[in-house]
């Protein structure tokens, strides 16, 4: 399902401010497009969270 | 994708036992408007309720009495049904909801053309709507007058509600929820690996206990706040009615009045000395001789000295650039890295002025007496002040027995109560208090038992082992929270502005706009709107929440004219069909008038009037304008 | 670094720190109060916890002109606190070079603005201990005035 304007705009401006791995960002849009499509298993999920970096030494999300 | 009803049915339900409303009438064509009269009392909410529920599939969950207090109260009705026909884009789709009488319980079934074998069990609805037809979304496109004017009213959240649940961001916290789970899961599970040293265990109780206590703290904030509000509630009515016995004696009402103007003009006086000592305070050579002393100290040291020095940092670098030194010597690399080492000890031309200027500052400066003299008279006045309540207390002894009995029964309670919002202040500073204040501790205070919980928390992870991965977790929450109020906004900012288009083109005597949405519509700069006006905002906020979607949605409005003057009915009537693409709307014979009359001058509409009989017998349906409005007429008589 | 408030300086000023008259208009009245304090003690709290937004990166407009005398206070404070030879042109020229900064909008470095952080810190520990929280900024004026006027401040008698 093709998501509103709105939420991908949203999506693409959060997800371009972090500094996570190029292998996150795709990941996590697809994770929010396929729950929003009802396609996604639990373990999509959590491949997304292994996916985070920890390494900016905080969990802020900045 | 457009979406169309095109008709519902009923058998063996309530007072409508078994009719059929087919809204093409046998042929292709589907009106813009259906008007549907039906008398109060003859199904027109349990119509809405089950076109509703027949769309969003969530009957299989009603209890039995639920089920059955569809059943007719007249025959022996083993079963109900109740469907819809509607189509999506170019599908058809028929829904039955079955209702068993017997066993209390409900079903569906449907039907799709182009569906091998005809009617399936179930509630099946097409790929691009599965997710997007819950009870809140359908809510939105099937409802009642009433709905429509929670969207501006300020105790209502309607407004928002309506944006986060069409365009489903309520999904990316239920994405949240499923995270917290996976998390919490994990946690789990790294227990039962054979962790069950008494270390998790003690950790986990800990955790659990800090919780606890934090939540116990919170909770008693707010009751202390609310216990602080009731109790100055209290006081200021008992206020009143100190001041409500003086002023109904008409011998001390002129002295009471006396003495509170004079307070007022004390109190304005102070209000002005607490300026003047405010802008004295900003000179600290007047607060106290030690200021006076070590600028004075500065300033002599600074003459005496030559600061600022004409040789300047700029000096040093130009120095380090020239192959000789002012002595004569040569200045090699060695030479100049040491010169521009120190040349930062220095100075630079543009540090001079500031030095310069403040120099300035310190010959010029005078201290003054001013703030001693304001401060003295801060306390001479403050003493007038109180002389003068004391004043207005006394006034209650010059009242007669009676009324001096209740002054001092008020007085004793006022009394009381300042004691305890004393108490209970000094409870919430302490509870309030940011974290690491003197005096706290996760004991006493919010903050600290916060932190004191959170730390048993990551003691809590650390020991499972999930300590990295719950932070991660969080973090990827944090990004969720921050797409879902970006893509919220947004949308809001979106939908603000069609719906100020269409306020434009309706409202065309007066300029209103929607401001924002926050909980409610905010309009800019009203406070007061007519209720035709409220509807016409709400009705254009609702067109334009839909018309923002991939998908045309077809509007079922119950009453929507019911308590309204006729004025506002006729506005109402002239909006709401430029609105939505299609219209059933239920009325009463009441609401004719001002309202349903209004669609007889326009095309495309659709009259249908319902019937419900005594006796078991079926309701009817009859089609047709005359009919429509000449029903109306017999009811009035 | 911009000034920052001392993590217990805005729960102290709550009450008594508003937009109407008859309190303190700004957050950095308090904080400037609590500063005079800790320049007062010649301490600072090297410890101390910040709020972790900044409170303002310039003076408010009524305290531009106090601009020179605040920095004149820090480079004599911190001469008497470090200490510094005053009657030594090098060294005290070397301690205002530490301090000002002429293109700052404050005229003090980054570390100038931390030192009246830490003064501010010290100070409002001070104020904390040896006066009440009050609700009532004539209460509080007198209250404050009195504790300088008795000593209670000053640390170092001069």
């Amino acid at each position: 399902m093709k998501l509103y304007e709105e939420l991908s705009n949203a999506m693409n401006e959060v997800v371009s401010v972090t500094e996570e791995s190029s292998d996150f960002k795709p990941r996590f849009t697809k994770l929010i497009e396929n729950y929003f499509d009802s396609s996604y298993v639990e373990r999509d999920i959590d491949d997304v969270i292994e996916l985070i970096n920890l390494s900016e030494g905080n969990s802020d999300g900045n | 994708m457009e979406i169309k009803i095109l008709g519902w049915g009923y058998e063996n339900i309530r007072r409508f036992n078994t009719l059929d409303l087919d809204l093409l009438q046998g042929g292709t064509h589907l009106s813009h408007v259906t008007l549907v009269m039906m008398r109060n009392g003859t199904g027109k909410t349990t119509t809405i309720s089950l076109m509703r529920s027949v769309l969003n599939g969530t009957a299989t969950n009603w209890n039995p009495e639920e089920v059955r207090s569809y059943k007719p109260t007249k025959g022996q009705a083993s079963q109900g049904k109740f469907y819809i026909k509607i189509k999506f884009g170019t599908e058809l789709y028929h829904y039955n909801l079955i209702l068993d009488y017997e066993r209390g319980r409900a079903s569906y079934e449907t039907s799709h053309v182009g569906m091998s074998g005809g009617l399936e069990q179930g509630h099946t609805l097409p790929m691009q709507l599965k997710g997007v037809f819950t009870k809140e979304f359908i809510n939105r496109f099937i409802f009642d007058g009433e709905q429509a004017k929670k969207t501006l009213s300020a105790d209502s959240k309607e407004a928002e509600l309506a944006v986060t649940y069409l365009y489903q961001i309520e999904k990316l916290d239920n994405l949240i929820s499923e995270i917290n789970s996976l998390v919490q899961r994990k946690q789990s599970e790294s227990d039962s690996k054979g962790a069950t040293s008494s270390s998790l265990s003690y950790n986990r109780t800990r955790m659990e206990n800090k919780r606890n206590h934090y939540l116990n703290l919170v909770t008693r904030r707010d009751k202390v706040i609310l216990q602080m509000s009731q109790y100055q509630t209290r006081w200021v009515d008992l206020e009143n009615q100190r001041t409500e016995l003086i002023t109904s004696d008409e011998r001390l009402r002129q002295d009471q009045l006396n003495l509170t103007s004079r307070k007022a003009l004390k109190n304005n006086e102070l209000n002005s000395l607490l300026q003047t000592i405010g802008t004295e305070v900003k000179e600290p050579f007047n607060i106290h001789s030690l200021f006076d002393a070590r600028l004075k100290s500065l300033m002599n040291n600074m003459q005496t000295l030559k600061l600022p020095k004409t040789t300047a940092r700029e000096f040093f670098k130009e120095l380090s650039e020239s192959p000789e030194c002012v002595c004569g010597r040569p200045i090699g690399q060695e030479e100049k890295v040491a010169i521009l080492k120190r040349a930062d000890n220095y100075l630079g031309e543009d540090d001079l002025s500031v030095i310069n200027a403040i120099k300035d500052s310190l010959r010029n400066y005078s201290t003054s007496g001013e703030l001693t003299i304001a401060l003295e008279q801060m306390i001479t006045l403050k003493e007038e002040i109180q002389s003068i309540q004391s004043a207005l207390d006394r006034l209650v002894l010059h009242l007669d027995e009676e009324a001096i009995r209740k002054a001092e029964s008020i007085a004793e309670e006022q009394s009381d109560i300042k004691q305890k919002i004393l108490g209970l202040q000094q409870e919430r500073d302490i509870l309030d208090a940011p974290y690491g204040t003197p005096n706290t501790s996760e004991q006493n205070n919010v903050a600290a038992a916060e932190k004191a919980w959170k730390e048993a928390e990551e003691n809590l992870q650390r020991a499972t082992g999930t300590y990295e991965y719950t932070q991660k977790a969080n973090k990827l929450i944090i990004y969720i929270n921050n797409i879902r109020s970006l893509a919220l906004q947004k949308l809001k900012d979106s939908i603000i502005i069609k719906t100020n288009e269409k306020v434009e083109r309706i409202l065309t005597d007066d300029r209103i706009t929607v401001d924002k949405i926050d909980g409610s519509l905010i309009l800019h700069d009203r406070t007061a709107v007519s209720e035709g006006q409220t509807l016409a905002i709400a009705y254009s906020y609702i067109g334009s929440l839909f018309e923002h979607s991939s998908f045309e949605f077809p509007f079922v409005i119950d009453s929507p004219a019911a308590s309204m003057d006729l004025g506002v009915r006729r506005e109402v009537a002239s909006i709401i069909p430029t609105l939505f693409k299609q219209l059933i709307i239920f009325v009463t014979s009441g609401e004719v008038a001002g309202f349903a009359e209004k669609f007889y001058s326009m095309d495309d509409v659709l009259y249908a009037t319902i019937e419900g009989k005594e006796n078991n017998e079926k309701a009817t349906c009859t089609f047709g304008k005359d009919y429509f409005s000449a029903y109306q007429c017999e009811e009035e008589e | 670094m911009p000034f920052r408030l001392p993590k217990n300086c805005r729960e102290y000023f709550r009450d008594i720190t508003g937009k109407v008259d008859g309190k303190l208009n700004y957050w950095f009245d308090g904080y400037y109060l609590s500063f005079l304090v800790g320049l007062a003690q010649t301490k600072i709290d090297s410890n101390a916890e910040f709020e972790s937004s900044e409170l303002v990166d310039e003076y408010p407009i009524d305290y531009r002109k106090s601009s020179d005398y605040i920095a004149a206070l820090l480079i004599s404070t911190e001469a008497k606190r470090i200490p510094v030879d005053e009657t030594n042109a090098d060294a005290l020229e070397r301690l205002m070079t530490t301090l000002l900064d002429s293109h700052s909008r404050t005229r003090l470095t980054a570390e100038g603005e931390n030192r009246l952080n830490q003064y501010a810190a010290r100070g409002i520990s001070v104020i904390l201990e040896k006066m009440p929280k009050h609700t009532r900024l004539d209460e509080f004026y007198q209250d404050y005035f009195e504790c300088f006027k008795d000593g209670v401040f000053i640390e170092n008698q001069e």
